[in-house]
């Protein structure tokens, strides 16, 4: 069965799938590394905190009687994006921004404090336990079978790869063209000198964690609606590959992000696929350390740059 | 109009209106904060989940931030008068809610109990204790309007209370230590103290193997427990597969956890800190991955069981049957407290072994090469620094204490399985060395009484064990950076001891 | 210094030495490094349509000024008032929104971006001050034709398309003074501006400054080029171990005995 075609569409499909959200989630660690060098280890837990917003607008959403599916989407969507990224904000205002110009492990104990204190914040707030939900979006399509194998692509995968399409797109698009993106481009480069050319620092590096938590956000509730279920420690595991996936793209890279959250999902679903489950973190694990060791600046990066 | 006190701090004219928008701002985002996660929980219910409203909650920690915002603002303006009648009255307020029970009897409480905030009382007396720390800071700036030191000046100062800690810690650590060594014997220590106690000095011992490798080599490593585990494992399947004995397995199990922390690091030391971090951090959560699914060779999820006891150095048992027991031996009473006391002493030995070390290898030159290499890789290579041998000392050295940490764990527990050597273990010992202050003994000891034998005590904090070390954590790299009792003495003084004071003066 | 200094402070709109309303006050700036001194109770001031230049001799505390000025290091004492408006309390992208603009010694690009880019970048930086501009904001041809003609203006319109690394270091000096004009400056604080350039370049440039100058803002300029310091510059300031030690019109000030021990009579002994 492992040698048919089928069977190997069938994890292209989950790895394609799985790496959207990697990908959403990695952009969010690429921008932060890009403009003030320094690994955001909370990011994790604000993906977590986003499927945990969805799935209380959801609940709420089903006792007010809303049925019409596409407008609950929607508004789980926005309320999810909005509330994550105002923890994003506060996130870099509370913890981050008095560090400036400490050094990267000052900031790197301070992000993984953070974490720490969201994840049982969270835990203690909605408890321990698994938070499952049943499924919003059912049914699908046969793309192919294969005498008594079917491979299908289901409207959920459907829904994520296309939602991350787009959500990609708009946001290399307001990179490339809004005065956010320039302003973010010349921070990157010197902060210093931006400054001094009228760029306000300070707001560009909030609005960066704002963006990155939305597209976490968005990343949280679409892995609620696939797995239908979570709870408060999915953002380690996710946000530690996530980071992976961006050291592989080339940190500092946006296309890189999404090119390194693509090949995590598709390594790790075709090494579930033809190796073994257990070992698939195993697997991501490695790729990290392999990477790290030997093209620090991953695929698509820049030669490294000292900042902070 | 603005007004100059003697102290030369401008005293400018109250802006209400920009005050209450600073306020109304944070109470806006405490709002946008709290609304979904405090306001809604979700229940478990039969068949999926359900909702409960905690809207109290959430009006409570908006009017809270709002209030407390405002008396921020003040204090930065140096006008403490209304936070100095505001802040006593909140802190009796709350005092009264927590103290209704014992104060007023069970019909009171039950009376207020609709008008208490927050569900569990511990959240209330945190909230009671930013109130008393606002308070604080409100006697202090009336007394001499200068809250507002500069960075430079609270350095400094810092730096003196660190000096003068260390200073203490010459005969305070042997105090401790005197103390430690004779508890056993208080009428106090029973089982669970003594539980408590072993527990404690088995994470300063891996605080002080940590702090090699983070305080002294200042490399971070995320994935200490890694060692931890491979310590406890070695001298499990070898005590359990080949039947021997502690004192053989010990040397052996800190061997293996050296050798794994050589293999490991020898790869990634090159890398720069914060990617030598998260590889670390990668290792432990493989090395606890393999352990779960080797199913085969580690037990897997059912973890290994049955292992050995410690004798008492090989010469007897501590059993109430054996041929050599301890208590036949000395003509004791039999006590199944005897073996906990030599647990203790054990681990007790243990950790000022590793002590002892720290204190030596501080004065020889490869603890000079750390400390250069921490400030300025580049130049230490031009020096004639092999920056890979070098950090790699301080990790398998790092790694050793803490593969002997595990050894004992495991012949403690008699049962190991890889839950215990979860990121969250090395984050505890990493908190640990932060809170201590980066290289800093007895701020470690400080720090491991404080993390892991208060939330024992006070069974109630346990819930808040993580939320309060992350929020220390944090609060730490705000405050200083260096860590809280971060002091840098001269590893070599010009003028041996006494120079230093003329030098200062 | 300092009766002069308490005149200037009780009465800011006088006219000053070598002529002119004063746009710009700095007042009693200090700044330490540790134990050590930079600059010391400096006080100064510039005129709008007039050129100030402060000299020096290396490690007076000229660029430490500046920086002090623009808020990239924090003043321990002192103000600075610019058209009446204190700069103490703001950011230095605020105070560069206020009307300040500072161009180095050491020339410090976007080295990623097109010349053409990099002044685009600062003719519309004032849009990242607020979140929705900084999102919505995407029509930039008018930034962009005013930074085609500054190029133009300062010489180096050739080498718009080009990446500044690929440029010489003549085309990187003028691009650092192109980023701060398109920041359309009232004060226009230049480091050095002359320094690395050859004679006629240097010459041309002085004059180009001169012009923009004459069109109304105010130039506060550190240079070691004392010819074209002479030929173009209303006002001297004279800065030496972080004091100012003289202050008012060249002709004057050169002429003064202790401006000519501190900094021309030392550095003609070290060039000796």
């Amino acid at each position: 069965m492992q040698d048919t075609f089928a069977y190997f569409l069938d994890q292209l499909i989950n790895g394609l799938t799985l790496g959207s959200i990697y990908g959403l989630i990695a952009i969010g660690y690429t921008m932060v590394y890009g403009i003030i060098g320094m690994i955001n280890f909370a990011h994790g837990e604000i993906f977590m905190i986003g499927s945990f917003v969805a799935i209380i607008t959801f609940l709420l959403l089903g006792i007010a009687g809303v049925t019409w599916i596409p407008l609950a989407l929607l508004i789980v969507l926005i309320t999810s994006m909005v509330l994550t990224s105002i923890y994003g904000w506060a996130l870099e205002r509370v913890a981050y921004r008095p560090l400036r110009g400490s050094p990267r492990l000052a900031a790197l104990i301070t992000a993984i404090g953070m974490s720490i204190f969201l994840q049982n914040y969270v835990q203690l707030l909605q408890g321990a336990r698994n938070k499952p939900m049943q499924p919003v979006i059912s049914g699908g399509i046969t793309v192919l079978q294969d005498q008594d194998y079917v491979v299908s692509l289901s409207y959920m995968q459907m829904m994520i790869i296309v939602v991350t399409l787009v959500l990609m797109t708009g946001f290399t698009l307001m990179i490339a063209r809004t005065s956010l993106g320039r302003a973010q481009r010349a921070c990157e480069q010197d902060r210093n000198m931006a400054a001094l050319i009228g760029v306000n620092v300070d707001r560009t590096i909030s609005l960066t964690f704002v963006v990155g938590a939305a597209l976490a956000s968005v990343a949280g509730m679409m892995f609620l609606m696939y797995y239908g279920v979570i709870d408060f420690f999915i953002g380690f595991l996710a946000g530690i590959k996530a980071f992976t996936a961006a050291v592989l793209g080339g940190i500092g890279s946006l296309p890189g992000a999404m090119l390194g959250g693509l090949l995590i999902g598709l390594i790790e679903a075709f090494w579930s696929g033809y190796f073994t489950v257990e070992y698939k973190d195993v697997a991501a694990f490695s790729i990290l350390v392999l990477v790290l060791v030997f093209r620090p600046t991953g695929l698509l990066g820049k030669p490294d740059i000292e900042k902070v | 109009m603005t007004a100059t006190t003697a102290s030369g701090i401008t005293v400018r004219p109250l802006d209400v209106g920009a005050m209450v928008k600073e306020a109304g701002i944070t109470a806006l985002v405490i709002f946008a904060l709290s609304a979904a996660l405090v306001g809604f929980e979700t229940t478990d219910i039969p068949g999926g989940i359900g909702i409960n409203t905690r809207f109290d909650d959430v009006a409570v920690v908006v009017i809270l931030g709002f209030v407390g915002r405002i008396a921020l603002v003040l204090l930065r303006q140096h006008r403490p008068g209304p936070v100095l009648i505001g802040a006593p009255l909140m802190a009796v307020a709350m005092l009264l809610m927590l103290l209704a029970e014992p104060l007023f009897g069970p019909e009171t409480a039950v009376a207020i109990a609709p008008f208490v905030p927050f569900q569990d009382p511990v959240v209330l007396w945190g909230l009671l204790i930013v109130t008393v720390i606002i308070l604080v800071r409100a006697v202090l700036s009336r007394r001499h309007l200068d809250s507002e030191e500069t960075a430079e000046a609270r350095e400094v100062r810092m730096d003196s209370i660190a000096a003068q800690v260390q200073r203490a810690a010459r005969f305070l650590g042997p105090l401790l230590l005197v103390l430690a060594v004779i508890f056993p014997f208080m009428p106090m220590a029973n089982r669970q103290m003594l539980d408590i106690g072993i527990l404690v000095i088995t994470y300063i011992m891996l605080g002080w193997g940590l702090n090699i490798v983070v305080g002294l080599a200042g490399l971070l490593d995320l994935g200490y427990v890694a060692f931890y585990a491979v310590g406890a494992y070695s001298f499990a399947l070898l005590a359990t597969y080949f039947d021997y004995s502690f004192w053989i397995c010990l040397p052996f199990a800190g061997l293996m956890a050296a050798l794994a922390g050589v293999i490991l690091g020898f790869p990634v030391l090159r890398l720069r800190g914060d990617y030598l971090a998260i590889v670390t951090l990668g290792f432990g959560e493989m090395i606890r991955v393999i352990l779960l699914n080797w199913y085969e060779f580690t037990g897997g999820p059912d973890g290994l069981s049955g292992i050995p006891r410690p004798s008492f150095f090989g010469i007897a048992e501590f059993s109430r049957r054996s041929e050599n027991s301890f208590h036949g031996m000395f003509g004791l009473e039999y006590s199944s407290l005897q073996r906990i006391i030599f647990l203790y002493y054990l681990i007790l030995a243990m950790a000022m072994v590793v002590n002892l070390f720290t204190m030596r290898i501080r004065k020889l030159p490869i603890s000079r090469a750390w400390e250069a290499l921490r400030e300025d890789e580049t130049a230490c290579r031009s020096l004639g620094i092999n920056p890979r041998n070098t950090k790699l000392t301080a990790f398998g050295i790092g790694a050793m204490f803490a593969g002997f940490a595990g050894s004992f764990f495991a012949t403690r527990q008699g049962f190991i399985s890889p839950e215990s050597f979860t990121f969250i273990e090395s984050a505890v010992i990493l908190a640990i060395v932060v809170l201590g202050g980066f290289g800093s003994q007895i701020g470690v000891v400080v720090a491991a009484a404080l993390l892991i034998g208060l939330p024992e005590f006070f069974r109630e904090l346990q819930q808040y064990r993580m939320l309060a070390f992350g929020m220390a954590m944090v609060l730490i790299m705000l405050w200083r950076p260096a860590g809280l009792l971060a002091h840098r003495e001269p590893t070599i003084r010009l003028f041996g001891r006494g120079g230093r004071a003329e030098a200062e003066s | 210094m300092s009766a002069q200094a308490a005149a200037t402070g009780d009465m800011p709109q006088s006219p000053i030495p070598g002529g002119g309303v004063p746009i710009i006050t700095v007042d009693h700036l200090t700044m330490r490094f540790g134990g050590l001194v930079a600059i010391d109770d400096v006080s100064f001031q510039a005129a709008t349509g007039r050129i100030t230049a402060i000299i020096g001799p290396n490690g007076a505390g000229k660029t430490t000024a500046f920086k002090a000025v623009t808020g990239q290091i924090k003043n321990h004492a002192g103000s600075v008032v610019l058209q009446g408006q204190s700069l103490d309390r703001l950011s230095t992208a605020a105070r560069v929104r206020a009307g300040l603009a500072l161009s180095h010694q050491i020339v410090r690009p976007f080295r990623d971006m097109t010349v053409l880019a990099n002044v685009t970048l600062a003719g519309g930086s004032a849009k990242t001050a607020g979140p929705w501009s900084a999102l919505f904001h995407r029509d930039r041809r008018p930034e962009e034709a005013k930074a085609v003609g500054i190029l133009a203006r300062l010489g180096i319109a050739d080498a718009a398309q080009a990446l500044p690394g690929s440029l010489p270091l003549g085309y990187l000096k003028r691009l650092e003074m192109a980023r701060a004009l398109a920041l359309e400056p009232t004060v226009l604080l230049l480091d050095e501006p002359l320094a690395g350039l050859n004679h006629l370049e240097a010459a041309a440039l002085a004059d180009t400054i001169a012009a923009i100058n004459r069109e109304g803002t105010a130039i506060v300029l550190i240079e070691h080029n004392l010819g074209e310091v002479l030929r173009v510059c209303q006002r001297l300031v004279v800065l030496d171990a972080g004091r100012v030690i003289a202050e008012g019109a060249p002709d004057r000030v050169m002429a003064e005995a202790a401006v000519q021990q501190a900094y021309l009579g030392r550095r003609e002994a070290s060039h000796a």
